[in-house]
């Protein structure tokens, strides 16, 4: 039967970044039951990745009595993430692009160029605290 | 992550396996140091079977590529997947890194390197 309401996935795991291995094998195994081609589910992969990193390590600062919450929302016609931590929040205007030559060296800062590269729609709420994004199936 | 070594004379080849995320890379960047501290001339790192790097394992060969070539150390990449592959291609580090399609294409030319020092 074709899957017409959206099946809802959630997570949450401590901040420390040890826990990125399971956030990979979870999202993973949810990617494996879409059947996506490889390219797509690298994609989805690496901005789950690297946003869940920038919840544990940005937004909670490693703190262990703070928590990362993960949402999955798969749908027909797309998948959606939506992952909030409880730090301060950030501007994204204020973030450096890591493209400019005098960043291209740069050891960190390619997190959320990867994930806008990666996903198709990426938006930031709650002063920053909450990042929703969408990659499109169909 | 999972990392085999072996060496091939003053070159040291590491075969990486699984994935580079998080913390892994204080563990690659350390082992990596260590042995270039116990005189590897030059790095090959065989990313084969590497299924996903994220930026903080990315950043850590940015940071690495610059400190070995500060102790005139090659990094070399050989055998990139294509998830690692599209990164750097992404980010624009593909020029910026000696990519290999081979281990054997990376030592043979660490090979003609030395032998074109050898000739000056």
């Amino acid at each position: 039967m074709e899957q017409t309401v959206a099946q809802v996935i959630r997570l949450d795991v401590p901040s420390s970044l040890r826990w990125v291995h399971t956030l990979h094998a979870v999202i993973t195994e949810i990617l494996s039951q879409l059947a996506l081609d490889e390219e797509l589910s690298d994609q989805i992969n690496l901005a789950v990745i690297e946003a869940g990193t920038n919840a544990i390590k940005h937004g909670n600062q490693e703190n262990p009595d703070k928590r990362a919450y993960f949402e999955f929302i798969l749908q027909p016609d797309r998948f959606t993430v939506v992952i909030q931590d409880q730090g301060p929040g950030f501007d994204r205007e204020r973030v450096p692009d890591p493209m400019q030559p005098e960043n291209l060296f740069k050891s960190s800062g390619r997190g959320l160029f990867l994930i806008e590269s990666c996903m198709d729609d990426v938006t930031y709420e709650k002063s920053g605290t909450l990042i929703r994004m969408v990659k499109k199936l169909t | 992550m999972e990392i085999s070594i072996k060496y091939q004379k003053e070159n040291v080849i590491l075969h990486i396996s699984g994935s580079i995320l998080g913390d892994d890379r204080l563990q690659l960047s350390d082992k990596i140091e260590e042995l270039v501290d116990s005189g590897g001339k030059n790095v090959v790192l065989n990313l084969q079977d590497v299924d996903l790097m994220d930026s903080v394992g990315l950043g850590m060969l940015v940071a690495l590529r610059a400190s070995l070539m500060r102790r005139e150390v090659r990094l070399l990449l050989s055998n990139v997947d294509r998830s690692v592959r599209s990164l750097l291609l992404i980010t624009k580090l593909n020029n910026v890194f000696d990519l290999y399609d081979t281990e054997d294409e990376a030592l043979a030319d660490l090979d003609s390197v030395d032998r074109d020092r050898s000739m000056i």
